[in-house]
């Protein structure tokens, strides 16, 4: 049998608050929900629309998270650290950044009237700014830095040597790659993606200002909600932030079952 | 170790800085739209009253209800529609009856040298166009809808923003080839963009209405009163105000 540990039992009273800070905020949303309406509220057309374009742009852009973040975790493990180190900052950046300053930072650079790049895109027919395209954009800059950070560290080359005794043995670096790195990062890598996830199904600042807010098109859940509260259309705005808890919520444990815990 | 004891100095300095606010004289919730004349209008009444603690606050009409019908402690509250001000008055967080002090108008604003060649408002329904306009939710955007449906047209806009301040925003900052605004958002940024009128001159807007907010002090009703007077008026008006 496993001796019992010894926590300092001290360490119960912040980590008790720190808990309740968490928490409080939620119960306190729960306990002022429109219980007897939040159905009638969420069958609304325009509630419809925002749950669709959030899933659609949420999970669009945790895919891009993954697909551009994989390859970049993995080179930066493998760069010289000087190089990493600059790299690692520029990849942070936007996690520091208020969302509102990204997305503007995304109009000065594609904007297809004044933009760095917009009106060379424009004139190639790819419009992004007050596009389903660009809220993607604008919730996978803010998405990207949580994956990379979280794959990061699990697909370092390993201390124990075993990618340099495949190696040795003759493995290709490809098959190194799959057979050994990405297998071993593989629950990083889910919990990364699912934390991108969550942070582009929450974006709010950068979408509002890149990609604008039009029902059907932009108009995310976190977007409604807004709107929702400043049209003072309080009880919508509370069971609209229950399809967001609970969206999360489920998807969040699912995953925590699936991959998280092998 | 030797610089530990100045950053724990650092700390407790800035916690002893943000804990030794005290409240403010005269607090003073607006609605976006108010950014730039509320100011002059608290400037105007107190300057016979001497030096004042001043604090402005600005955010949509229906946010700063929300606030204060949930406590927050301030003197008083101007709305740019009704809507709102009722919220406030029915939650029981307003004290007397509610002012009309002022009414406002829409206008189109475009950047400079009008690069979408806007020359009406039913030029807004062209989908090509980069248009903002306000939520239909928010006063300004109310009023647009107002304003598009006299014309019989339907603005094809790119973004709904959720403040008047947004969609001027994106026009100075040529992000879009045309918004609509209010008049006086128009003239108070008037070198960063061009105004078109609406046809007729468009519908007049919701009221401006303010209110003295429960357990303020009595100078807030003092406040609210004054702002129907002329001196108010005339500073509400150089701004392109209306009268209420």
């Amino acid at each position: 049998m496993r001796p019992p540990t010894r926590t300092p039992r001290l360490l119960a009273v912040p980590a008790v608050l720190g808990v309740t800070l968490l928490t409080l905020p939620i119960v306190a949303l729960l306990w002022r929900m429109p219980w007897s309406s939040v159905i009638d509220l969420w069958a609304e057309p325009e509630t419809v629309d925002a749950l669709r374009i959030s899933l659609v742009v949420s999970l669009t852009s945790a895919a891009l998270s993954v697909l551009l973040g994989l390859p970049l975790a993995w080179f930066l493990g493998r760069m010289p650290h000087r190089w990493s180190r600059v790299v690692r900052a520029v990849v942070l950046l936007p996690m520091v950044l208020p969302p509102v300053v990204a997305g503007t930072a995304l109009l000065f650079a594609l904007s297809p009237r004044r933009g760095l790049l917009g009106p060379a895109l424009d004139g190639i027919g790819i419009t992004l700014p007050f596009t389903t395209a660009g809220a993607v954009l604008a919730a996978t800059v803010v998405a990207l830095p949580f994956f990379v950070i979280t794959a990061e560290s699990a697909l370092h080359p390993d201390a124990d040597g075993l990618e340099d005794a495949a190696t040795t043995l003759g493995a290709s670096p490809a098959t190194v790659l799959r057979r050994i790195t990405l297998p071993r990062a593989r629950p990083a890598i889910a919990a990364g993606a699912a934390l991108a996830w969550a942070r582009a199904l929450g974006e709010f600042g950068a979408t509002l200002t890149f990609a604008g807010n039009v029902p059907g098109r932009t108009r995310t859940l976190p977007l409604a909600i807004f709107e929702d509260l400043e049209g003072g259309r309080f009880e919508s705005a509370l069971a609209v932030s229950l399809i967001m808890l609970a969206v999360s919520l489920s998807v969040l444990v699912s995953l925590r079952e699936k991959w998280l815990l092998r | 170790m030797t610089t530990r004891p100045g950053i724990v100095g650092l700390l407790l300095a800035l916690l002893a800085g943000g804990c030794g606010t005290t409240d403010p004289d005269f607090s003073l919730l607006a609605a976006s739209s108010l950014t730039e004349v509320a100011p002059q209008l608290t400037d105007a009444y107190h300057r016979e009253q001497g030096e004042l603690d001043i604090v402005h606050d600005f955010a949509g009409s229906h946010s700063l209800a929300t606030q204060i019908i949930e406590g927050r402690r301030a003197d008083v509250l101007l709305t740019a529609d009704e809507a709102s001000m009722a919220r406030a008055v029915d939650a029981g967080a307003i004290t007397g009856d509610p002012v009309v002090f002022a009414r406002n108008r829409l206008v189109i604003v475009v950047p400079p040298g009008n690069p979408g060649g806007v020359t009406t408002l039913s030029d807004l329904a062209d989908p090509d166009l980069l248009v903002a306009i306000c939520a239909p939710d928010v006063p300004c955007g109310d009023l647009t809808a107002r304003a598009a449906a006299d014309q019989g047209m339907v603005i094809s806009a790119d973004t709904l923003d959720p403040s008047v301040r947004s969609v001027l925003t994106r026009v100075q900052s040529e992000s879009v080839d045309a918004g609509v605004v209010y008049v006086t958002d128009a003239r108070a940024a008037a070198g960063s963009v061009e105004t078109l009128a609406l046809p007729g001159g468009g519908p007049t807007g919701a009221p401006y209405l303010a209110a003295a907010v429960d357990g303020s002090d009595p100078d807030a009703t003092g406040f609210v009163d004054w702002l129907t007077t002329e001196p108010a008026q005339a500073i509400l008006g150089a701004a392109g105000f209306e009268q209420p």
